[in-house]
């Protein structure tokens, strides 16, 4: 499955399906006997016209009346040939003196129309007052309805670009160049617009660690050393919990007693909580990045901004559950968030294999493995060209790793939690099965579809017990997420492929 | 022994405790569903991860079946494809194993969204929750023969939870699954699907 974030070149072709066709067809022209003497216009793809003798056809024919003729001649041949098969000069010349006034018009009314799309759609109209995941919204919906305008104006120069018989087996997607002139002005306000939401969104994350820094490190910390009044212990189990199956501290592997002194520098490591004993520790501040880089590949707001806004404060829970020294992170996920890719629709299994080789330090290409899948009939393609989706067939999960030499199991249908569990210990990362109308708690999409993605790793207690995974999704481009176990325990479909541990790396 | 804690951490702390929002499917202890669900597992359904599972539908001479098709998903909708197979199985018993037939041929059509529009995650556990509950009944009903005025209330459940969430492209595909059911249905409770003009 995939949901990908939308880049305006996806969007196009998430659109382009509905053009095609709905221009006027043009007859197919008699076919006659022509004298071999005659004089006559040959029109050469993309867009030159010349007579036979090689003189240029006078006035020039501008590009946009070529992309014209393209969009507008319905025939099996393309414009080119449909012309150059009309049967005497004079219908050749009937033709482009009938045509081109028509592309000129057009022309004309692309350009009004271009600006007002750009004029209507501008973000300069938002309120100021609004929030920042309603910004980020109402940012994402001018953008959407931008492209919608443009090509709505654009279409009577847009003509179907070459495809391949199997899309997802080609090397990615192709669109004629043609197109660019006429989404220049489109381009540049989605730009606008895409740096809008980025700004809000950096805001957002940058307030998320600001606020979780300062609850951490001044707040937590002086509580640390103070030890003075405030809620009791039975509070402390109610709120670190929530009442759930582990609902006392001493069952997450805190104990009373006597503090132990305090090790390490002041700041982000405490000793004791009153009179907890609490485990040093391991890891700093992380688990909001602050680099440009992690947070790109971390997509927080890839399902839009409340679930960005939820994956923020999932993370700074996290931040807190490691200050406490309650909880530890087995696999590393957030060294394999630059594996994450966004996968074309349906090649969700490849993606997740790609991200387990390349976790294992093989060299791999997300086109290759789908190409590769395709051609073993281990990936199935229900339509072609652009837009095409597919699906990996269950039983295969696992196919890829073993052509690149990692052993792999794969239980469908009947695997415990107990057993994912094992398995992630192990290795350090699953391919598993999900509901994503569950996952991705979207109302769109039925509750018997399905998804793979690429477990990274897990977060346990003192005790052992699970309290989350970590997931890279290239449904919707998401690394690094952390799913709280009852999420997930929700959401998956039970069924997972445990893969051979990598390699120890040499020292 | 008191323990000074703030509010915001607090918050933290149970904000990863269930960020599931609105509304759960239940039913992941429910036979039927699970029944359902297996389908993926049986050795004779060659499933891929792009296969949806429709609902299920009672199956002509006993069990159940349900539709396999392609789940398209783009920003802001999933459309449903043409259905690839169907596939039926039963809930218990020595048959327990789903056997799938592929229906299709040739490149999937998209037949409309694959979830009415306008209905959210909390409307649809709930009607798809009140569709398994009343199916099993409806089905035991089904085998025993004509309906009766008795199977009135329970048709109508059934039909109004399936109209609610079913996907509305599909329906002359869940009609061929069991025509007589449709028909039986429509006798019981007065509304069903409409019968395809192509068989």
């Amino acid at each position: 499955m995939s949901r990908p974030r939308l880049s305006a070149l996806a969007f196009l072709f998430s659109l382009s399906a509905p053009l095609w066709g709905q221009s006027t067809p043009l007859p197919l022209p008699p076919k006659s006997p022509k004298s071999a003497a005659e004089s006559r216009l040959v029109f050469r793809y993309p867009c030159t016209f010349q007579y036979t003798d090689g003189a240029p056809y006078t006035p020039e024919v501008r590009s946009f009346e070529c992309d014209y003729l393209h969009a507008s001649v319905e025939t099996e041949v393309g414009a080119d040939q449909y012309f150059n098969a009309l049967p005497t000069l004079a219908a050749q010349k009937a033709f482009l003196e009938s045509a081109l006034p028509e592309a000129d018009a057009a022309h004309d009314k692309w350009v009004l129309d271009i600006a007002a799309a750009v004029k209507a759609d501008s973000p300069a109209r938002l309120p100021k007052s609004l929030s920042s995941e309603a910004r980020i919204a109402k940012l994402a919906k001018l953008n959407w309805k931008l492209w919608n305008d443009s090509i709505a104006a654009s279409k009577p120069f847009l003509w179907p670009p070459a495809q391949p018989d199997s899309y997802l087996r080609g090397e990615g997607r192709s669109y004629p160049d043609s197109w660019k002139p006429y989404f220049e002005p489109t381009f540049a306000e989605s730009r606008g617009i895409s740096t809008g939401v980025d700004t809000t969104e950096t805001g957002m994350i940058d307030s998320a660690a600001a606020r979780l820094k300062a609850r951490l490190s001044a707040k937590l910390m002086g509580l640390v050393r103070d030890g003075g009044s405030g809620p009791t212990l039975a509070d402390l189990n109610r709120a670190f919990d929530g009442g759930g199956a582990h609902a006392t501290v001493a069952a997450v592997g805190l104990t009373a007693g006597p503090p132990p002194s305090m090790p390490g520098p002041p700041g982000l490591r405490p000793g004791t909580i009153s009179d907890l004993n609490v485990p040093a520790p391991p890891s700093p501040l992380d688990t909001i990045p602050s680099g440009s880089t992690q947070r790109a590949d971390r997509n927080y707001f890839s399902r839009g901004p409340a679930a960005g806004a939820q994956r923020l404060k999932d993370d700074a829970t996290l931040a807190a559950w490691h200050a406490l020294g309650v909880t530890k992170t087995i696999g590393d996920p957030y060294a394999k968030v630059p594996y994450i890719v966004q996968q074309l629709n349906g090649t969700c299994g490849v993606g997740a294999q790609y991200e387990a080789l390349k976790a294992r330090g093989q060299d791999v290409t997300m086109a290759g493995l789908t190409k590769t899948a395709f051609d073993h009939g281990w990936y199935t393609e229900y339509t072609s060209g652009a837009g095409a989706m597919g699906g990996m067939y269950l039983r295969d999960t696992g196919a890829l790793l073993k052509l690149h030499g990692v052993a792999s199991t794969t239980t469908i249908g009947t695997a415990t939690g107990q057993e994912l569990a094992t398995a992630v210990r192990a290795s350090g990362d699953a391919i598993v099965a999900v509901n994503p109308k569950i996952f991705w708690n979207d109302p769109t999409v039925p509750d018997g579809a399905m998804h793979f993605v690429y477990v990274s790793g897990m977060e346990v207690d003192n005790k052992g017990a699970v309290r989350g995974y970590y997931v890279n999704d290239t449904g919707n481009g998401e690394g690094g997420r952390f799913v709280p176990i009852k999420l997930f325990d929700q959401a998956w479909l039970h069924s997972f492929t445990a893969i051979q541990p990598p390699a120890p790396r040499s020292p | 022994m008191n323990i000074r804690w703030t509010p915001g951490l607090a918050v933290l702390t149970l904000a990863a405790c269930g960020g599931i929002g609105s509304g759960v499917s239940q039913l992941q202890a429910d036979p039927l569903y699970k029944a359902a669900e297996a389908v993926r597992a049986a050795p004779d359904c060659a499933v891929a991860s792009g296969l949806g599972r429709s609902l299920p539908v009672p199956a002509h001479g006993g069990g159940y079946a349900v539709l396999l098709y392609p789940v398209l998903i783009s920003p802001s909708k999933s459309d449903a494809l043409t259905p690839q197979y169907r596939a039926d199985f039963a809930v218990d018993g020595p048959n327990a194993a789903a056997r799938c037939v592929k229906i299709a041929s040739g490149a999937a059509l998209s037949l409309g969204p694959a979830v009415p529009p306008g209905v959210s995650n909390r409307d649809y556990y709930a009607a798809e929750a009140s569709l398994f509950a009343v199916l099993p009944k409806l089905c035991e009903r089904y085998r025993r023969g004509s309906p009766t005025a008795l199977d009135r209330e329970e048709a109508s459940a059934f039909f109004d939870a399936f109209q609610r969430i079913a996907e509305p492209g599909l329906a002359p595909y869940y009609y061929r699954l069991n025509p007589e059911f449709w028909e039986w249905l429509r006798a019981a409770g007065g509304r069903s699907l409409a019968k395809p003009a192509t068989p």
